[in-house]
């Protein structure tokens, strides 16, 4: 077993990583004069892991789309009761989530914290699949998927994806499509909780109300050790370009709705982490709320306070996006791309570069507010090979050269719109 | 409830109350202005809108904004919100607690003098809202007010709750309506400012780390220099149960259909703690009837829940569910709350529910946000301002005799169905 504590000084705090004899890597923060606790156990699976293979494979293997979540749903059930069920004898309060390359399942509570991280550590451990609860459950995933399709705020995002990737699964929906489920049965599910839910793979995260010495007790005494299986997941080729420039649909909507990506290539892990903050730095510069750009467009009426500005990422994709409603969300696009090429020709004002930075730090000291958020970015910058504070020094050592040659690199010809366009009633 | 949580007047009709919590690396300073819902209520909405732009210190939105994120990304936030027969329109401040401050700044103290700016020196022209940005706020608010279509299910709520509540201030939306706040002047702006600083219910809550020392006082200054004449803010009013159900069935080319029912209790006070844990027990939780019978074991939907209104005296039961599957949902979450008025549920199932409820109370100190809603709801509802402990000792005295009179006391009202027009069997 591996321990380290790691630091703040700009906080004042610290937690300590632990890598487990399991496999697992564990994360414990407590914080001080919180009454809850708040517990995320969570696997780097998420809905791109559809193609894999592990050390004990010949081939790869290609599974059905939406698969990941459809897991998460079904690892709730056990062979004598739900999760939920021993939850709630606590009166815990408790949930999941897949994204694009996570799964989590956490539970917050304010009092036996003990008897929830067993649950938590035993659900997530014994898997329970039947062809029955199996078949049982695409009724309810299916009602999950429609109810996004109806969902503008939902649609202009996914159709973007699949407007901006080509092979990238990114460009599929986390749910997968009511068809893709309808292939999934339990020999799938079995396979790749085998393959995915290894705990060399997966992180525990705690933070808030709890003793650290009970938590690590009960882990050492239900953790199960893992094999490192030497997992590979593949992300297909994606070409430069992007797959088309301007996709439309038509929803039930107040204003339109757009979405402009500028394709980039993929960043992962840590080196995604000081990107991901230069980007933004830049981003916020350019088109934040104080920006010429936005103040000039507020003004006229063209955008809203809707417009946003940032990086959509995670393994395998890296993502400049801009969105919102407008009226005219092509002319909005024209405008941004207008106003980058202006500032790669000008130079963003260096003021505007050291307040966006100053604002950045205090965003990012705000997020150690809550148990939940802490949680969550410690199992999250875990999962890309940085301590949760790497974030603060990376922002502090961004330089405003870093913040120009991403505006220089951002290739603004390479991007896709997408519009969803209100749907007459 | 004033000593629960350090609440005393600082102008007639002004309150301010902080609550000091060492563990938060934030400060928030609401402002939220309380008034009756009528048919004000859209020029009413428009106000912080306009007021969270700019001040007559920061004259233009870039200025402003600039300023807040000097401060380290300091917000002036604005929402306005229908709470039972209520209109809330708030103007908010959210700051890092000044001991992160890179150079020593009060941070704290800069930010509220800001917030003071928006609200009680409003940037004028002529003595008026300046007609371009009215009209850009005007458009902003019609916007918001059209786009609760895009939430499918939160339009079908407010589709049913309007319909529940017709003829009372609660039917009123939050932003008003669209012929209302096309008609809003510069002049009836500047009129319906005057009306929101010199006479609604104002309630200034801090919540964060600081003691907010001298905070108060700032805003006492500022309150000082109105002409306060507080109006009456009266009670909220339980609302009647039709004689006849009402059905509304409304169409629309989408993948899922809705269901929303409401149902009313007049007799709301008595059974508070009773009527949180049947609605709990109903559709409160992942363990509930309505989640593990419906959705669980029929597979209709992917949620179903139900929701408690305590100040209108209601329950609901809402779910999304293929159209072919409205009528077998509709009837089964009627038969899960007569099971409910009939006792057919164990005592294991509410002892559940009552921790479920009491971790709720306990974690609601644990967020600025949360510890913010409670003392409104205290201070709304004083009858029921108690310190957690004594609440969670009323929680758990609820009997299996009180949650079946609390089920049987509520009577279906209203019945609203969005469907797909696809034909059955094609969704």
């Amino acid at each position: 077993m591996k321990k380290e504590i790691l630091e703040s000084s700009r906080l004042g705090e610290h937690y300590t990583r632990i890598k487990h004899d399991s496999g697992l890597t564990i994360c414990l923060y407590p914080m001080k004069g919180f009454s809850t606790a708040f517990a995320i156990f969570g696997t780097r699976y998420g809905s791109v892991d559809t193609t894999f293979r592990t050390n004990e494979d010949e081939d790869l293997i290609t599974v059905p789309e939406g698969i990941a979540h459809y897991l998460e749903h079904k690892l709730f059930e056990g062979e004598e009761c739900n999760a939920f069920e021993n939850f709630s004898k606590t009166g815990a309060y408790s949930n999941a989530y897949t994204s694009f390359d996570t799964t989590a399942y956490h539970f917050t509570c304010a009092e036996h914290f003990g008897e929830n991280l067993r649950t938590l550590l035993d659900f997530v451990q014994n898997p329970y699949f039947t062809d029955e609860n199996v078949q049982k459950e695409q009724g309810i995933i299916a009602q999950e998927i429609k109810i996004y399709l109806d969902d503008p705020g939902w649609r202009v995002f996914f159709n973007g994806l699949g407007a901006v990737y080509h092979n990238n699964p990114v460009r599929i929906d986390i749910a997968g499509t009511v068809e893709s489920i309808a292939q999934i049965n339990k020999e799938l599910l079995y396979r790749c909780y085998n393959t995915f839910y290894n705990l060399n793979n997966m992180t525990l995260s705690i933070a808030g109300n709890f003793d650290p010495d009970e938590a690590m007790s009960i882990c050492d005494e239900m953790l199960k050790p893992s094999r490192d299986l030497g997992l590979e997941t593949v992300v297909p080729e994606e070409p430069e370009k992007v797959r088309e420039k301007r996709v439309t649909q038509k929803l039930y909507c107040a204003l339109p709705l757009f979405q402009l990506g500028f394709k980039m290539p993929n960043l992962s892990g840590r080196e995604s982490a000081k990107s991901y903050l230069v980007h933004n730095i830049m981003l916020d510069s350019a088109l934040g709320t104080f920006s010429p750009f936005y103040t000039r467009n507020y003004d006229s009426g063209l955008i809203n306070d809707t417009f946003s500005a940032g990086v959509f990422r995670g393994r395998g994709f890296f993502l400049p996006l801009i969105s919102g409603d407008s009226r005219e969300p092509d002319k909005v696009a024209e405008e941004v791309i207008k106003e980058l090429e202006r500032l790669k020709k000008d130079g963003i004002p260096r003021a505007d570069f050291d307040t966006v930075k100053k604002m950045t730090y205090g965003d990012l000291i705000s997020g150690f507010n809550n148990v939940g958020g802490v949680a969550k970015s410690v199992m999250n910058s875990d999962f890309i090979g940085i301590s949760v504070y790497d974030n603060l020094e990376l922002a502090a050592s961004v330089t405003y050269e870093d913040v120009m040659e991403a505006l220089r690199s951002l290739d603004t010809d390479n991007s896709s719109l997408s519009v969803i366009e209100p749907l007459d009633r | 409830m004033d000593n629960l949580y350090n609440r005393k007047p600082i102008a007639d009709g002004v309150y301010f109350t902080s609550v000091t919590d060492e563990k938060f690396k934030i400060n928030r300073i609401s402002v939220i202005f309380i008034t009756k819902l009528s048919e004000k209520a859209s020029e009413n909405a428009v106000l912080p809108r306009m007021l969270s732009k700019c001040s007559e210190d920061l004259n233009t939105m870039a200025k402003l904004n600039r300023r807040l994120a000097e401060l380290y990304s300091a917000n002036i936030s604005w929402s306005v919100r229908a709470d039972a027969d209520y209109q809330f329109c708030e103007l908010s401040a959210s700051v890092l607690d000044s001991r992160f401050a890179l150079d020593g700044e009060d941070i704290l103290r800069e930010t509220a003098k800001i917030l003071i700016g928006c609200l009680f020196r409003p940037y004028f022209e002529n003595g008026l809202f300046p007609a371009q940005s009215l009209e850009i706020e005007k458009q902003n608010q019609i916007d918001d007010n059209d786009a609760e279509i895009n939430d499918k299910t939160n339009y079908s709520y407010l589709k049913a709750y309007e319909e529940a509540f017709r003829g009372e201030p609660a039917e009123v939306r939050w932003g008003g309506t669209n012929d209302r706040v096309e008609a809003i002047t510069a002049e009836t702006a500047l009129n319906a400012y005057k009306r929101m600083i010199n006479e609604m219910r104002t309630e200034v809550i801090c919540v964060g780390e600081s003691d907010f020392a001298g905070i108060s006082d700032m805003f006492a200054e500022a309150f000082s220099k109105t002409d306060r004449r507080p109006e009456e803010l009266p009670e909220t009013k339980v609302s009647c149960t039709k004689p006849e159900v009402s059905r509304i069935e409304e169409t629309l080319d989408i993948e899922q259909s809705k269901l929303v029912m409401f149902f009313k209790t007049s007799d709301r006070y008595r059974k508070k703690y009773p009527l949180m844990v049947m609605q709990h027990l109903y559709g409160g939780t992942e363990s509930s009837k309505l989640f593990s019978i419906v959705r669980e074991k029929m597979s209709l939907c992917y949620y179903c829940y139900s929701r408690l209104g305590f100040a209108k005296g209601f329950v609901t039961t809402e779910c999304g569910v293929d159209r072919k599957n409205l009528e077998a949902a509709e009837s089964e979450c009627l038969h899960q709350l007569d099971e409910i008025v009939n006792g057919n549920f164990t005592d294991d199932e509410t002892e559940k529910v009552k921790l479920y409820i009491i971790n709720i109370i306990r974690a609601v100190s644990d967020t600025v946000g949360g510890i913010t809603s409670r003392c409104l709801s205290n201070i709304l509802f004083p009858e029921y301002a108690e310190p957690p402990e004594e609440i969670i000792e009323r929680i758990n005295a609820v009997t299996r005799e009180d949650i079946m009179e609390a089920a049987a006391s509520l009577k279906l009202d209203t019945v609203y169905v969005l469907s797909t027009d696809k034909e059955a069997g094609e969704e």
